[in-house]
């Protein structure tokens, strides 16, 4: 009993190792100067910190744009996808008016929209972006990024709709409420706490994407984040200080975020269909 | 209730037309690209289809696309359950502790894991150097044809075991977990347990892993670019690398769109099998 036990913690002490051993290498590396960095063995407390990479990446490398690019494309977004999935999801979880059958047939073929390749889109969105003049944009970069966010938040908000008892909304409308009026007013202020959440992980989602910010946009008026990482990553000149630093700027605000939702992320990442 | 009627304008009618712009219209559009050489320079029917089977990097990448999916989410499967089985088994204290330590790598940009182990692969500044400290031949995982695509694989491994884990975990619910603790005290032991339990009750669980997984893992694209760039040589070019190459590095759009069709074919085909297993859709 006592050596199954130690055995657990072995496998569980031994992944969690595993899990975090990774990412502190990265943020190590980023604070090592180049010549503790060629040390070896090499040294697992960095013995004299160094910010230079930092600097370089802020002071040099636009950065700060990056991450404000980032900031904003992923704001925008969370926010019209929550908007559209929030209403969308009403419809189809609320409204009598359709039968289960077609509402069932559209909630299918949303979640599918979210299954295909993101590289199919890439292609033509390359060029449609660049006929209406939005290649290298931010609202380019927006108009892709609610190919995937919405479909998931549709999914979600129609989780919270269903689950929701909105007995409420029945005794407004035989008080001669309108549909539009009843969401507006009671539902959407119900259920606020639900939206933000899935404002949140549309957010996440739009600051990890790198296939089309890397394909749409070649400078730092629209690049992000994930393609300013790659960008260091240069052929002539390594600089594994940068490379890293980089990688940590990237990493440690939506790990940061992860971990505050993280009695949700679960049942958000499979769309609902595990109940955390 | 005649006024619900009009309701559906803007509560079904005008979303679903937003999603078919952004979504359904650049599909259809990547579908008339494939049938063009380059980008809408020369209409020629099916004919990239038809070259792209007889085009050997094409089968490459489907090796290496299906190679890299089946390992990464057989893997990750089986660590899932390991890591769940051992916390549902146990007495383990704080198990809510560890599971916020396992959450970590899906956070993190899919690209920027990539670059992370790019880094610790490295032969001279990542932690492999110790080798070299006890004169063992220090290896070079993604520099070498035969380890690249496993060191790949390991990535991918480490970016979603931990979801796998959680849907295993947290999915088995709390009436399970009492029926597990009440066999436990009753003195079942752990392996009769798993067997009759636990695997029973994660079935649904596992295929919902495998339906996630496979179908994304099909499409693995950033952690591969972070780390080897598809190399070296071709062994690590996924499908969706490879239509990367081809249409934005030589510039023939509509042949890299057709790989794309059959990579969206391949994710069809085992998405919509899964799927029907799954009843998602319940009501």
């Amino acid at each position: 009993m006592k050596l199954g036990l130690a055995l657990v913690y072995l496998v569980l002490i031994g992944y969690a190792v595993f899990t975090i051993f990774p990412v502190y290498w990265l943020v190590i590396t980023s604070v090592k100067d180049a010549f503790e960095l060629s040390m070896v063995p090499p040294t697992l407390i960095p013995a004299e910190p160094v910010s230079q990479f930092y600097y370089e990446l802020f002071a040099m490398r636009h950065f700060g744009e990056l991450t404000t690019n980032s900031i904003v494309v992923g704001l925008t977004t969370a926010i019209v996808a929550t908007f559209v999935g929030a209403i969308f999801a009403y419809g189809l979880s609320k409204l009598r008016v359709l039968s289960r059958r077609p509402k069932n047939a559209i909630l299918l073929w949303v979640l599918s929209l979210v299954m295909f390749p993101p590289i199919i889109l890439a292609f033509p969105y390359f060029f449609m972006l660049s006929v209406i003049n939005l290649t290298n944009t931010l609202a380019g970069l927006v108009i892709v990024y609610l190919t995937f966010t919405t479909p998931f938040a549709v999914w979600t908000m129609k989780g919270f709709y269903d689950e929701y008892p909105l007995d409420i909304e029945e005794a407004a409308m035989v008080d001669g409420a309108s549909r539009s009026q009843v969401f507006l007013r009671i539902t959407v202020p119900i259920l606020l706490p639900a939206m933000v959440t899935v404002l949140i992980f549309c957010f996440i989602f739009c600051w990890q994407e790198f296939l089309y910010a890397l394909i749409l946009t070649h400078d730092y008026r629209a690049q992000t984040v994930t393609v300013g990482v790659f960008g260091t990553i240069s052929k002539w000149e390594i600089s594994w200080g940068r490379i890293a630093a980089a990688g940590t700027v990237a990493s440690l605000p939506v790990i940061a975020l992860f971990l505050i939702l993280r009695r949700s992320v679960v049942r958000r990442m499979t769309f609902g269909v595990v109940k955390g | 209730m005649k006024a619900e009627r009009y309701v559906v304008i803007p509560f079904i009618v005008l979303p679903t037309i937003f999603l078919v712009v952004i979504s359904v219209y650049p599909l259809a559009y990547s579908l008339f690209l494939s049938l063009f050489r380059g980008l809408l320079d020369q209409f020629i029917g099916l004919k990239n289809y038809a070259d792209m089977l007889a085009d050997r990097r094409f089968h490459d990448a489907v090796y290496v696309t299906l190679a890299f999916t089946t390992i990464t989410v057989g893997l990750e499967v089986l660590l899932g359950l390991l890591l769940a089985g051992s916390l549902i088994l146990s007495s383990v204290e704080r198990k809510s502790w560890w599971q916020t330590v396992y959450i970590v790598p899906m956070a993190i940009p899919p690209v920027v894991s990539g670059v992370i182990w790019k880094i610790l692969y490295h032969p001279s500044f990542g932690p492999l150097n110790l080798l070299a400290l006890i004169r063992m031949p220090v290896p070079d995982p993604l520099g070498q044809p035969s380890l690249a695509l496993l060191a790949v694989s390991l990535i991918n491994i480490w970016m979603w075991t931990p979801f796998a884990f959680l849907v295993f975990y947290s999915g088995i619910g709390a009436v399970r977990q009492e029926i597990i603790e009440s066999a436990l005290i009753d003195g079942a032991s752990k392996v009769q347990i798993f067997r009759s339990i636990v695997l029973p009750s994660l079935r649904t669980l596992i295929l919902v892993v495998i339906f996630w997984r496979f179908t994304a893992n099909l499409t693995a694209f950033d952690e591969i670019m972070g780390s080897t760039e598809g190399g070296p040589g071709f062994t690590t070019t996924t499908l969706t690398m490879f239509a990367y190459w081809i249409g934005f590095k030589s510039w023939d759009l509509g042949y890299a769109a057709s790989a794309a069709v059959y990579l969206l074919l391949v994710v069809a085909v085992v998405g919509s099998s899964l799927f029907g297993r799954l009843g998602i859709v319940r009501e």
